[in-house]
């Protein structure tokens, strides 16, 4: 399984000023000691998945 | 007397239904119920994170470095290079912004961050390898596994830094003298701290889309005339650079409108793809909220702002951009409610923009307020150090007159106010431009403010200081009148065109006492640089009264024009390295001429200015003390004085105590108020005789002292009028040693007014006034108002006000757990007591407690 797969992978559409082919958005949910916050990073379509990977359902 | 309808509009606007005075109600209901209007802004204030600093500390240990911003620039860096250097740097921040993590906290309505977490650090290489190194070689800052990829960074950067290419134009003597920090602040390059006053009106009058294009239709222009026949090459060769700074402005422009809407994405993949249950404005209403966000952040900055929420949004964005992405810059200096006042007018009176209810923009105002307090600076540790209990100079401005004597004030104003008051938070200080001419609900709101111990709103005099700015730096009374504090204490002109840039444009300083105490010792600095850092006057034991003037004005003289010499090159270099063109293009008069966002040739409202802190009344109180016993008194000699500050005064207690007796400024005694006036004007004219680019009638002169009498303590030796080294100097710029003021508040005033304030572009003044009058008693208003009539009558620039009991600031010594609301005005700003050191903290208890009334 790769990071396109990931339910929390998000495909930024071509013409966006961040589009660069074979990458995306990994939106992830985080705590801290202080609160909650939600997070995106670049991340590569064929990167192999990470520890917070959840299968893309949809 | 005060307006009794005008209280109850007040308490019926806070929901505050008491018999009580006004400032004890409040002050309780916040101790029983925790700060914030809403549940959003109690939650929001419960998980601040704090990010402030004590001691060049930051005091939450979670904070630590990231080197995300510094790896993406210096990336694009490398791969623009040989590209023209404002081109290269609009690349860098494009390739950041397109690259950086983003995120959204819990309950936040407002967005946009400067860091790829919260509680981290953003490093900015090009400034030099000092700054990096600090935080690098700092193990509670730096996580081990970025050490080695930060220190390749700086080898990089060493031959690009700012720092790189100042150094080339001092000479090494001069370095040593001006990295001492005994004469003065560093170079802005050794700790890269700056200021500005960002342009916002054309951002949220135009959107960026308008602005682009109009840099397109320039180089479309500028194009058109380079193919005129016949060629001319007085007027086409400097549109290549026209062309080039426009180019850089439209990569910017795009690059920010692009990095808004990525925030727009998230804040819609959140709403719509997240469990939202555990929000305390409930998963519905939250939802709501982040697709409104979303909304915002499309729209804005790209277009114009509709409504409140826009215009705070877009103003934001900038803020994040100017002076925290593109560059480091310290301050929050807007005309608060001038320039969102249309939004807000249109949002909340009118409801024809973004409709919202007075108690929502209330809401939001709280909420940006908590989002300045988590701020997390870069700045060098001298900067740091400097600023104890804070994490930056955030200082915004309100009030005022317009140019025609009318009250600038509305509903906004006291919004702003009352907010403060809800949301009890040190930061961001507020100056509030003071005249008897605007309305009692406002200045009874600042009051209140006042009275609950914030600190601010810190007064300046309206008429006084935008007289200053028409007389000195020639700026059209529609310009002068609408002036915002730069940072603590120097107007700078707002709105959309030609504001200020730079620190080196304005700010910086030397230190007051030193100058005094360097003519004393013919320039040797016997007790921090064990070092000559001043230049040789000679012998003081065997000084006239004449020549220890003349020396004193000699060490002035030397110390300012390494630090003017200094700002010049630090303004020449940033311009040749370190470009902001998304500052530029906010700014008319950068678009129009396509000049670059340091440009200080032709600058039509050009801000001069520059400082002393701690200021420099020391001077004039050793001075008194040194007249009233050598030459007046005759029971010593210069030499028995030098011994015993050689001595620290050790084994002189009994001389000390006379000269601690001597005549101090602060007690209307002519004695020692003639002399501080010889100082202020000397000092004056030494700033007045420097010409900077753009500044024909001379730099504009400031006292102050930001906290820097206390923690320059170190650096500043023995002082003849009994301080001993270490203590803390004179506070404020023309604030009476604390405790030598002994006649009241009226003699301070009085020794206030006989300094040259019409010269001068800021004097700032320290007061501390009771607690039970100020809050907890129905006559304080009255009172108060009389006092301010007083100083404005006087023509004094500014004061200040501490409202806090000795008792209290003692408690919170002994248990700061339960103290953390306790807020202290340390001079240009305010603090939470429990961040300050034991020894500000004494110097706070210290301070006379004026009884008025």
């Amino acid at each position: 399984m790769t990071c396109k797969d990931c339910k929390f992978f998000y495909p930024v559409a071509e013409g966006e000023f961040d589009y660069e082919q074979g990458k995306g958005d990994c939106v992830n949910a985080l705590q801290d000691s202080k609160g909650k916050y939600w997070l995106v990073r670049k991340a590569k379509e064929d990167a192999p998945s990470c520890a917070n990977f959840k299968p893309n359902l949809k | 007397m005060a307006s009794a309808a005008v209280l109850a509009e007040i308490k019926q606007e806070m929901n505050l239904e008491t018999n009580e005075p006004f400032g004890k109600a409040i002050w309780d209901k916040k101790l029983k119920e925790g700060p914030g209007s809403t549940p959003k802004t109690k939650h929001l204030y419960k998980r601040c994170r704090w990010a402030h600093t004590a001691g060049g500390l930051y005091v939450d240990e979670e904070i630590k470095i990231s080197l995300q911003r510094a790896r993406l620039y210096t990336e694009a860096h490398k791969a623009n290079a040989g590209e023209i250097s404002v081109i290269q740097r609009a690349k860098c921040l494009e390739h950041y912004l397109k690259n950086c993590d983003l995120y959204i906290q819990d309950e936040e309505i407002l967005v946009g961050v400067n860091s790829a977490r919260p509680a981290t650090l953003e490093l900015y290489p090009e400034g030099g390898a000092a700054n990096m190194f600090d935080y690098l070689e700092d193990e509670t800052l730096c996580p081990p596994e970025l050490y080695d990829e930060g220190v390749e960074m700086v080898e990089y950067w060493k031959q690009w830094s700012l720092s790189a290419m100042c150094e080339r134009y001092v000479d090494p003597e001069d370095l040593r003298v001006m990295s001492s920090a005994v004469t003065g602040e560093t170079p802005v390059w050794t700790h890269f701290y700056t200021n500005c006053i960002p342009p916002y009106q054309s951002v949220l009058e135009d959107g960026l889309e308008k602005r682009i294009e109009w840099c397109e239709k320039n180089i479309k222009n500028a194009k058109a005339k380079l193919r005129q026949y016949p060629w001319n090459g007085e007027e086409n060769f400097p549109l290549f650079e026209k062309i080039d700074n426009w180019t850089a402005m439209i990569i910017s422009a795009k690059a920010v409108i692009g990095w808004a809407r990525r925030y727009s994405r998230l804040a819609r993949i959140i709403a719509e793809d997240f469990d939202l249950s555990d929000s305390v404005s409930g998963a519905n209403q939250r939802k709501k909220e982040l697709l409104e966000v979303a909304d915002i952040c499309y729209n804005v900055p790209a277009k114009p702002a509709r409504g409140l929420k826009d215009a705070m949004q877009s103003k934001w964005f900038c803020y994040m951009i100017v002076q925290n992405i593109e560059r480091y810059s310290s301050g929050y200096s807007q005309l608060e409610d001038d320039l969102l006042w249309p939004y807000y007018k249109r949002s909340v009176i009118d409801k024809t923009g973004q409709p919202m209810t007075r108690a929502e923009a209330i809401e939001l105002i709280e909420c940006e307020r908590l989002k300045v307090c988590e701020r997390t600076v870069t700045k060098g540790r001298w900067m740091r150090i400097i600023h104890p209990g804070i994490n930056d100079l955030h200082i915004l401005s309100i009030g005022g007159l317009d140019e025609n004597g009318n009250d600038m004030s509305t509903d906004l104003t006291d919004a702003i106010l009352e907010a403060a008051l809800n949301i009890h938070t040190n930061e961001p200080s507020i100056a509030f431009k003071y005249s008897p001419k605007i309305n009692e609900k406002t200045r009874r709101l600042v009051y209140e403010c006042v009275s609950q111990g914030y600190g601010f709103p810190s007064i300046k005099h309206h008429e006084r200081n935008t007289k200053h700015s028409i007389e000195k730096h020639d700026w059209p009374p529609e310009v002068a009148a609408r002036w915002a504090l730069v940072l603590c204490m120097a107007p700078g002109a707002t709105g959309r065109y030609s504001t200020q840039h730079s620190r080196n444009e304005g700010g910086g300083g030397i230190d007051g006492p030193n100058q005094g105490l360097l003519a004393l010792w013919d320039g040797y600095d016997d007790w921090f640089s064990k070092s000559q850092v001043g230049v040789h006057t000679g012998d003081a034991s065997k000084f006239t009264w004449e020549e220890l003037l003349k020396a004193v004005r000699t060490q002035i003289e030397n110390s300012a024009q390494l630090m003017f010499m200094n700002k010049e090159i630090t303004s020449y270099a940033e311009g040749k390295r370190l470009e902001s063109p998304f500052l530029a293009i906010m700014d008319d008069w950068n678009v129009e001429e396509g000049v670059g966002a340091y440009e200080r040739y032709n600058k039509p409202y050009t801000n001069t200015w520059s400082s002393y802190y701690p200021g420099p009344l020391a001077i004039a109180d050793d001075l008194t003390a040194i007249k009233y016993w050598i030459f007046d008194k005759k029971k010593y000699t210069m030499a028995q004085l030098l011994e015993a500050l050689k001595a620290n005064w050790n084994g002189y207690e009994e001389m000390r105590q006379e000269f601690l007796s001597a005549p101090k400024f602060g007690n209307d005694d002519d004695y020692a108020d003639e002399i501080a006036r010889w100082v202020f004007d000397t000092s004056t004219d030494v700033w007045e005789t420097v010409k900077m680019l753009g500044a024909p009638k001379g730099v504009q002169h400031i006292a102050q002292s930001v906290s820097a009498f206390v923690t320059r303590g170190p650096m500043v030796g023995a002082e003849p009028f009994g301080r001993r080294h270490g203590e803390p100097t004179h506070d404020g710029g023309v604030s009476p040693y604390m405790g030598l003021d002994k006649k009241g508040p009226t003699a301070v005033l009085k020794s206030v007014s006989k300094l040259p304030h019409d010269r001068m572009k800021g004097n700032q003044l320290n007061q501390r006034l009771p607690v039970g009058l100020m809050r907890e008693s129905e006559k304080g208003f009255d009172v108060w108002t009389a006092y301010m009539k007083t100083w404005h009558d006087l023509g004094i620039d500014h004061v200040q006000f501490n409202v806090v009991r000795t008792e209290d600031m003692r408690a919170a010594q002994k248990e700061p757990e339960k103290w953390d609301h306790l807020i202290v005005r340390i001079a240009g700003y305010s603090a939470r007591f429990i961040s300050l050191s034991k020894l500000a903290q004494d110097s706070i208890i210290s301070r006379t407690v004026q009884e008025l009334g």
